[in-house]
Parts: C-alpha cells; sequence; structure tokens
C-alpha cells in the first residue's frame, strides 16, 4: 500500500480485459421509508420523465430526478430522438446485478479443461467475462479440423499462465513478474501462433506491461485476418488506459471529482487516449466494441480529467436536443462534483456553474441544501430567503427574455414559476394568476397546482386551495400512465384540507407504493388490490385527534371496499375498545354494532358484549375476546390482524400486547425512526366535540399497560367469579405477560398476586401448572 | 458541502452500506459491504459493493457479504447454490484488514437449516486465522434452534429496527439479557443510531445509521 492514490485509481479503472462497466455505482439510503410517496426519485421512470410524465416534483427528489422534471418543463414533453416510448415497461429488478447460477463462476463447469478465474470483486484484473471468452475460444479451436491434442494441451498451458497472472494484483505482478507466456515455434500454422501473441498479449497486460500489451494488441489489430483482430484496437487503448495509471509513470494528481483543471500531462494522454478511441469508434467493423470503448473513455475522463469530466456532463445536460442518457451523462452525473473541501473556492465554482448552466441552477434553487438541512431554524429561513428570492428573481424575468439561443424560453419561465411555488415565498397575485393559467396538458401542471394550493392553504385561504386539490385528485385518479406516489400525496394534501371527520376519513387511506428492498432495488409485484393504509400523519390522527364518536364516524366514512375493510374494522375496534375502558356504554354498543358489520366472524362477540349487563360483565367479555382475537384499542397498532379476520389466538401463547399507552404513538414512531416523518400534513381540528375527545384522552392516558390492566381485571374477576370458567386462563396470561414487552412499575407486584390467586383458587388447574413463577 | 455525519459511538464498528459517507472523526474500524447477492427464484443475482477507498491504514475493514432472500420470487434450490456465498465470504476475507469477515444473512425459519449449514461450510472454507462473524435477526436470541453451536466465531444480533418485537427484546435486553441465547448476551451486537440502544458489555458493537452517516436527505418537504 504505498501507492493509495495510484491503487485507488488502478483500482477504480481496472475491470476485465473484456468490458468495462457502464455505470459507476448506484445505492439506495435515506431516512425511514415512505410506503404512500416516493420522497426521493420521481416515480415515474427516465423515459416517461422524458416524454413530460413528471408527477409532483419534490424538493427531496435527487439531482437527476429533478434536472428530468425541469427537462420536461422546459421542452414541454417533446423527447430527444429515439428515446424509448414512455409506456416502456419498468425492469423488477435495478441494472448491476449478475445472474452468479447462470453466468458466474459456476459456469466454469462448462468446460472442465478451463481454469476457473477469480471474481472482478476480488480481483480486479479478472473477470467471469475472461472465462466466459476462454470457453468459446477453446470450443472453437476444438472444432478445427487442424487441431491436436498437442496444440490444445499447450493452448490451456498457456491459458493458465495468463490466468494466474491476472490472479494476481497487478502491482505485484510489476514487482516481480512471472515468466511471460513463450511464442510457439514458426512451424506451427500460423492460426495457431496468432492465438498464442493473442495469450501472450493477454499475460503482459495482467502482468502490468502495458507498454507490451499495448503494441502487441495494437499490431493484432493492424494484422488482417488475425482472429482477435477485433479486439486489438480496443485492448490496446484499455492498455494505454492502464498505463498511465502506473507507479512507474507521472503519478496521477487527484483533486476528488472537482473541477480543478488536471495537471497538462493528464490532459495529454487524456487527449491521446480519445483519439485512439475515436478511431475505434469510426470504425464500423469494429462496432462489438464500440459501446465498450465508450465506456472506457467515460473511465479515462474519470480518472485522469474529474474536474473537467463533471463540468462536460453538466454540459451535455444542457443540450435539450440530445438524449440526455448518451454517454451515460445521467448515470455519471451523480458521481462527480465540484466540491475541492475549500469553501470559498467552492461557493464561486457554484456559483459559476449555476450561472452557466439553467437546469443546474434550478434543481440547487428548489433543493434544500445540506446546510439549510442541518441549520438553525434561523439560518435555515435565511439560507431559504436567498433561494426564494431567486427563483422568484428568475421567474420575474418573463418569458420574453431568453436564457440561451434555444427557443425554450417559454419552457424556462414555466420552471421558474414552479421553482417560486416551491420555496415558500408569500404567494403573489402574479405568481398566482399565472399558476392557474398553467394548462392541464403542460407538464408541470400537477406539480404547480399542488404547490400552488399548499400556498394558498398557508395562506389561510383553505377552500381555494380544496377546489385545487380536489381538481388534481380527479385528474390523478384516471392519468395515464399512473403515478400512484402523486395521486397519494394529492390525496395526503386533501386530507389536510378536511372540513370534517367524515371529509378527512374519504381520504384517510390510500394504496401503498411497490414495494422496493433498499438493499437490492427490487421491485416488488403490483400493489393491486394491496390492502389501503393511512399515513403516518393519518395513524396519528386517528390515534390523538378523534374522540369515542370521531372513531365511530371515520370507520363509516371510510369509503367502503374490500381494500379498506381492514382499517375500517381496526378503527371501529378501537373505538369500540376505547369506549369501553371510558365507560361509555352507548358509544361501546354503537361501535359493537359497526365491528359486527364489518367483521362477520366477530357477530357472535358483539351481539354478547351487548346483552349483558353494562359494567364488569362486559368488560370481562371484552377482555377475553381481545386478547383471543388481537383486538387493539391502539390503531396505530400496525402489526395487527391485517385482513379483518381476527384469528383465535393459541391459548397458551396469549399474551396482554393489546396496548402500551392508548393515544401516544409519538412514542413508537421515535422507536421506529420515524419522527422525522411527522408533520407533513395534518389535518386541522375536525373533531366533532374536541373538549370531549381531551377529556378522553386524558382518562385513557391513565390507564395501566394492556399487562397490568389485564393482571389487575383478572384478578379481581378471579375474586368475584371463581367458578368462571377463564378465570385461571386469565391469571395465566397476566403472570405471562408480566415478563417483559409493555409493563408498569407496579408489574410484579400485581404478576405475584395474580400468581397467589391463581396457586390458592385452582391448584389443580393445568394453567397454574404452567405458572411457577411470577415476574 | 457542509455535510454533518452522525456521530459513532467510541469503540464501535460503522456499518457502511453502499452509497454511505465515511464517518467522521474516522472510526477504528468499519464494516462495508464488500458484495451483495440476491437470490431470487432460480437465479443468484450478484453484485459488488463499493466499499470506500483511500482510508488509511489505522481504520481496520471487515468486508461483509450481504445475502438477501427475494420476497418477490422466492428463491428456488438455495442448497444448490451455497458454493456462490461460501466462495464470496472466502473472497471477501481476503480484504479484511481486521481480521474478521462478516455474513449478514437474514433466514427465514423455513431456511434455517440451509442458514447453519452455510456458516458452518463458510468457516470451514476460510483460513483459520480469519474470524467469521454473523449477523443475527434479534428474534433468534429467544431460540436455540438457530444459535446453538453455531460454527460462527461472532452472532451480532441486530437490536434494531425489530417491529412488533422490539418493545418486549428491548426490555429483555435491559432488564433480563440472562434469558437472551448465550450467544446474544456480551460477544456482540448491532443496533442503529436512531434507536435506543442498550447498554450491555458486548466486547464488539456495530451500529447503522438510517441515514448512511449523512444528514441528507433533511427533514422533508416541510416548507
Amino acid at each position: 500500500m504505498t501507492h493509495p492514490l495510484r491503487l485507488h485509481a488502478l483500482a477504480l479503472a481496472a475491470a476485465c480485459l473484456f468490458t468495462a462497466s457502464a455505470a459507476l455505482a448506484s445505492g439506495d439510503f435515506g431516512a425511514p421509508r415512505d410506503e404512500l410517496v416516493n420522497r426521493s426519485a420521481a416515480d415515474y421512470d427516465r423515459d416517461q420523465l422524458l416524454h413530460g410524465h413528471v408527477g409532483i416534483v419534490l424538493p427531496t427528489w435527487d439531482a437527476m430526478s429533478q434536472y428530468l422534471a425541469w427537462r420536461a418543463i422546459v421542452t414541454s414533453g417533446q423527447a430527444p430522438a429515439g428515446a424509448r416510448p414512455a409506456s416502456a415497461a419498468a425492469r423488477d429488478v435495478p441494472a448491476g446485478w449478475v445472474d452468479a447460477a447462470a453466468s458466474g463462476p459456476a459456469q466454469a463447469g462448462d468446460d472442465p479443461d478451463v481454469p476457473r478465474v477469480p471474481s472482478r470483486d476480488d480481483r480486479p484484473n479478472c473477470s467471469p467475462d475472461a472465462q466466459a471468452f476462454a470457453i468459446k475460444t477453446l470450443a472453437a479451436i476444438k472444432a478445427r479440423p487442424d487441431r491436436t491434442p498437442a496444440r490444445i494441451g499447450a493452448w490451456l498451458d498457456a491459458q493458465r499462465q495468463v490466468f494466474a497472472l491476472c490472479e494476481r494484483d497487478p502491482l505485484d505482478v510489476l514487482a516481480a513478474a512471472d515468466p511471460l507466456v513463450a511464442p510457439l515455434p514458426a512451424s506451427e500454422p500460423v492460426y495457431w501462433r496468432q492465438l498464442r501473441e493473442y495469450q501472450m498479449a493477454a499475460a503482459a497486460f495482467y502482468a502490468a506491461h502495458y507498454g507490451q500489451s499495448q503494441s502487441a494488441f495494437a499490431r493484432i489489430g493492424r494484422t488482417p485476418g488475425h482472429p482477435m483482430q477485433g479486439l486489438g484496437a480496443y485492448l490496446a487503448l484499455r492498455s494505454h488506459l492502464r498505463a498511465v495509471q502506473l507507479p512507474t509513470s507521472a503519478a496521477l494528481q487527484s483533486h476528488g471529482p472537482g473541477p480543478t483543471p488536471a495537471p497538462p500531462e493528464q490532459l495529454a494522454d487524456l487527449e491521446a487516449l480519445r483519439k485512439e478511441g475515436a478511431a475505434i469508434l469510426r470504425d464500423p467493423a469494429l462496432a462489438p466494441v464500440h459501446e465498450d470503448t465508450a465506456a472506457t473513455l467515460r473511465r479515462a475522463a474519470f480518472l485522469l480529467a474529474p474536474g473537467q469530466r463533471f463540468v462536460e456532463l453538466t454540459s451535455m445536460l444542457d443540450d435539450l436536443r440530445a438524449d440526455p442518457s448518451r454517454d451515460d451523462a445521467l448515470d455519471d452525473w451523480p458521481f462527480v462534483g465540484y466540491g475541492s473541501g475549500d469553501k470559498d473556492a467552492d461557493a464561486r465554482t457554484l456559483a459559476s456553474l449555476r450561472k452557466a448552466h439553467p437546469w443546474f441552477d434550478w434543481v440547487n434553487t428548489v433543493t434544500p441544501r445540506d446546510e439549510v438541512a442541518s441549520a438553525s431554524a434561523r439560518a435555515a429561513s435565511a439560507a431559504c430567503a436567498g433561494e426564494c428570492a431567486h427563483a422568484m428573481q428568475s421567474w420575474s424575468r418573463g418569458p420574453a427574455v431568453a436564457q440561451g439561443p434555444d427557443d425554450a424560453a417559454a419552457g424556462h419561465h414555466r420552471a421558474w414559476l414552479l421553482a417560486a411555488l416551491m420555496n415558500g415565498t408569500p404567494l403573489s397575485p402574479p405568481v398566482e394568476r399565472e399558476a392557474l393559467g398553467v394548462p392541464a396538458r403542460a407538464p408541470e401542471h400537477a406539480s404547480v397546482r399542488y404547490w400552488l394550493a399548499r400556498r394558498l392553504s398557508a395562506a389561510g385561504r383553505a377552500d381555494e386551495a380544496r377546489a385545487i386539490s380536489d381538481g388534481l385528485l380527479a385528474r390523478a385518479r384516471t392519468a395515464r400512465p399512473s403515478s400512484m406516489s402523486a395521486l397519494n400525496l394529492l390525496t395526503q394534501q386533501r386530507f389536510d384540507l378536511a372540513t370534517s371527520v367524515a371529509d378527512a376519513s374519504m381520504y384517510l387511506l390510500m394504496s401503498p407504493l411497490a414495494a422496493v428492498n433498499p438493499d437490492t432495488g427490487e421491485r416488488d409485484a403490483s400493489p393491486a388490490g394491496a390492502a389501503l393504509r393511512p399515513s403516518d400523519d393519518g395513524v396519528r390522527w386517528l390515534d390523538r385527534s378523534l374522540a369515542v364518536a370521531d372513531l365511530a364516524a371515520a370507520a363509516r366514512a371510510v369509503p367502503a371496499s374490500p381494500a379498506s375493510l381492514a382499517w375500517r374494522s381496526r378503527i371501529a375496534v378501537a373505538a369500540w375498545m376505547r369506549a369501553d375502558l371510558l365507560g361509555d356504554a352507548p358509544g361501546a354498543e354503537d361501535a359493537s354494532k359497526l365491528v359486527e358489520q364489518l367483521v362477520p366472524a366477530l357477530k357472535p362477540v358483539a351481539a354478547k358484549y351487548r346483552a349483558l349487563p353494562a359494567g364488569l360483565e362486559r368488560q370481562h367479555w371484552l377482555i377475553v375476546n381481545a386478547l383471543r382475537r388481537g383486538l387493539s384499542p391502539d390503531p396505530s397498532d400496525s402489526y395487527r390482524d391485517g385482513d379483518a379476520k381476527y384469528p383465535p389466538q393459541k391459548p397458551d401463547e396469549t399474551v396482554a400486547d393489546l396496548w402500551c399507552h392508548i393515544g401516544r404513538s409519538d412514542e413508537a414512531d421515535d422507536l421506529l425512526g420515524k419522527s422525522a416523518m411527522r408533520g407533513r400534513l395534518q389535518p386541522p381540528e375536525v373533531a366533532a366535540d374536541p373538549a370531549r375527545r381531551d377529556a378522553e384522552r386524558a382518562r385513557l392516558g391513565k390507564l395501566h399497560t394492556a399487562t397490568g390492566h389485564v393482571g389487575l381485571h383478572a384478578i379481581e374477576w378471579a375474586t368475584t367469579h371463581p367458578a368462571d370458567k377463564d378465570a385461571a386462563w386469565l391469571l395465566y396470561v397476566a403472570i405471562q405477560s408480566s415478563k417483559g414487552g409493555c409493563v408498569d412499575p407496579d408489574h410484579t407486584a400485581i404478576s405475584k398476586k395474580a400468581w397467589q390467586v391463581l396457586h390458592k383458587q385452582y391448584p389443580r388447574s393445568p394453567w397454574t401448572e404452567q405458572s411457577p413463577y411470577f415476574y | 458541502m457542509g455535510i454533518d455525519a452522525a456521530p459513532l459511538p467510541a469503540g464501535g464498528v460503522a456499518w457502511m452500506w453502499d452509497g454511505a459517507r465515511v464517518p467522521q472523526p474516522l472510526p477504528a474500524e468499519i464494516a462495508p459491504v464488500t458484495r451483495q447477492i440476491l437470490f431470487r427464484g432460480r437465479q443468484v443475482l450478484v453484485r459488488p459493493g463499493h466499499p470506500p477507498r483511500g482510508l488509511p491504514a489505522s481504520v481496520r475493514v471487515t468486508p461483509v457479504v450481504h445475502v438477501e432472500m427475494s420476497v418477490v420470487r422466492p428463491p428456488v434450490d438455495i442448497d444448490a447454490h451455497e458454493a456462490i456465498v461460501v466462495d464470496a465470504v472466502v473472497r471477501a476475507a481476503r480484504r479484511s484488514t481486521s481480521g474478521w469477515v462478516q455474513l449478514d444473512l437474514e433466514a427465514h425459519p423455513s431456511q434455517r437449516l440451509f442458514y447453519r449449514r452455510l456458516v458452518r461450510d463458510v468457516r470451514a472454507a476460510l483460513p483459520p486465522g480469519t474470524r467469521l462473524s454473523v449477523t443475527a435477526l434479534a428474534w433468534w436470541c429467544r431460540s436455540s434452534d438457530w444459535l446453538d453451536d453455531l460454527a460462527a466465531d461472532e452472532v451480532v444480533p441486530m437490536f434494531f429496527r425489530m417491529g412488533r418485537d422490539g418493545p418486549a427484546l428491548r426490555a429483555l435486553l435491559a432488564d433480563e439479557p440472562a434469558r437472551l441465547h448465550p450467544r446474544c448476551r456480551d460477544e456482540a451486537a448491532g443496533f442503529a443510531l436512531q434507536e435506543p440502544a442498550a447498554h450491555a458489555p458486548y466486547r464488539r458493537t456495530y451500529w447503522f445509521d438510517n441515514r448512511h452517516w449523512r444528514t441528507w436527505p433533511p427533514a422533508q418537504d416541510t416548507r
């Protein structure tokens, strides 16, 4: 590790002899995932965005999603020539994976004669592609009429030498070179000697004798009829790139992926490599290696002149007539940057980049900067003020002022209109007028109206915001291609603008997005028909903002469908249990009737509940059945019944986990890391009787946890109803529940008392036998 | 760019998934993913991780091989491809500068026997001087089936993102650690910066950051 910088560069550059990876990397990270709204990237894929399907632009989108949205707005959704149709199906697993079961090391068994190569991640010098190519070559020579066992054996021996070299670190090999492959005698046929020439060149490449391999591959490329002629020029290019990274050549200067000018010698190297590459790309006979050549040139630019590469890519994205995916600009841009570590210099660079590239300026304007995210509210406000003012100034220049020689000046203006709305500046009448005038066919229509509604709502003009939201929702429901993320965002906005419990309930539930595994990028099957669910804000609203009567009203008002049944029943059950815990007999009876309608399996339970006398008898019946069926007064208990069937639990595995603390879902949010997701959209006060709601919450908040509550009830019940068939089991449940989980400070005392009653009153019960200890 | 990294508890090992920023100040040890394997139907999809480069030699590296079982297309005949995982871990171990390599596989209950056999075979394939660390779902700590005689040198129960078991397991860890499987009590444990962590006497602790050691993304669109 004496040359960490060079090793770094080598490792970045070193791919297999045959292929160069197109994209540099990809990853998925972020805060707790929102299952309803894709907040980190556009919901539409690249092709759909290019055709003007934008959805609702969010400041939290990644830069490339925002770029594509900007581009769609500016071009009015005119996709560049050659773009795939917007309807092209998205892949259900992202790029970058290789099927090892089909093409990886396991395939070495395809021809047991061919020695196995190590994988690229172990030694970046080698790859399974080299293996596959060797297998193919072996098959070809075995089919030749002039084959002999000796010739095939000689080829295999040489190939083993090649792979032995490729297994080693290039710098190690350079330091102590192994004997390279020897040429075949002149007496051998030319075909066999030419194959050996190729093996010799490959050996030189793997041994880091890049000058030697470059000239050998170049000679092969110039030799008409050479069996490897098609690869010669490309592999010479690869050798050349490796050569300029060698420790024996001038040290590469890396300034990080920033625009600091590279040293002249590195620029000269890059220029030379680009000339070589251009010659390959001009030659139609070399079409099979054109893609790999282009990838090698991209890699060379990244390694030798990263600052310039950043500027190149940024400029490439300026061209609205060209495909932004050309030369992998969209994929590579996120991996380069302008940061050099010098704060002042970076600020100057940022300013000049924003001035030179309209899209870059727009993306930076709508994206909250890191320092804003981590700064104090005051500093954040000041920073926002700067961007807000910039957005307004840019918009105020008007469509007549062209920002470039293209004919997209009006498009630029429309993009700045959206930026002005997104940036939270007070809504001015001209901005509002123009926002209302954006035609429905415009790519930015939904975004402009969504953000306009946000501004109107913030200005206290909820009725106007609601009307806009209703219109947007109606359009989003029929839009094709559809965006579930946009639809859910609009639904949440409409929920935020609700006028009553019933109104809010209409917009409470949404379809989850197709799940994407954050580790693998694997996309789940279509969520069509999946159970609807509320947002985290919706769950908090149910848990904290509603009285029992409101909960029942919400359960009735949520639009009925098989997909909404689980949450409607969960809300109704919560209303029932809360009313019972509060001693609200009419409320409990009403909610029990609703539960009966929604959950046929609970009909006998609900009917008997109402038939019992109010008080302890009903409480007992509900507790026993809540334990047996997993009912909860806490609608945020998301792990509970997901399909509204409430199957019976096993008696010996039952625990009193019906609730921890009713009406305190914030604590659960903290445990799940969701606290950062709070407070996006909350409906205004819509409870029918806020004072009653507050009184109910206060009383519910003073209750024991379910463990303590059930324990105290079990003791009371066994004492007053010693002959009841469930009494011993209930005591057993109380004792088992006190082992852990949600418990109260007095849980040991309750557990001990339950244990004493159980052992004293039911010494022969099997539940007593299973309860040797209290906790 | 003014990004504030989340602090890594002293002595902790930073788990680093792709895209993660190197914690600052530099930790003594990091555990980056160097290989990802996805069992998906009859496919075994593999891709390299992108561990940070250019770190000073003083930062020890424990390479992690992350294995995922698709829930979209459940894997078929995983036994036939065990060698791919063994191979990946052995290769990853060659990059270790800490003496450890970690296998991160959240096996489903139906894959328990495969998992135990895999750990045994990985251990057998590794050089004697390389120690094998394996992550474990926290609920495995309440069962002897998963961890009894597991051939790993270290078991790292992950006490975060535990879902419905979270409160109970946290309580168990805090109040009654003796009820955890012996392998979950003191050798190693994994926590997340954004969730409560136990003050248990673990020899090694691994730390996951929901934000991958960044503050980005910020507190969403609250404007």
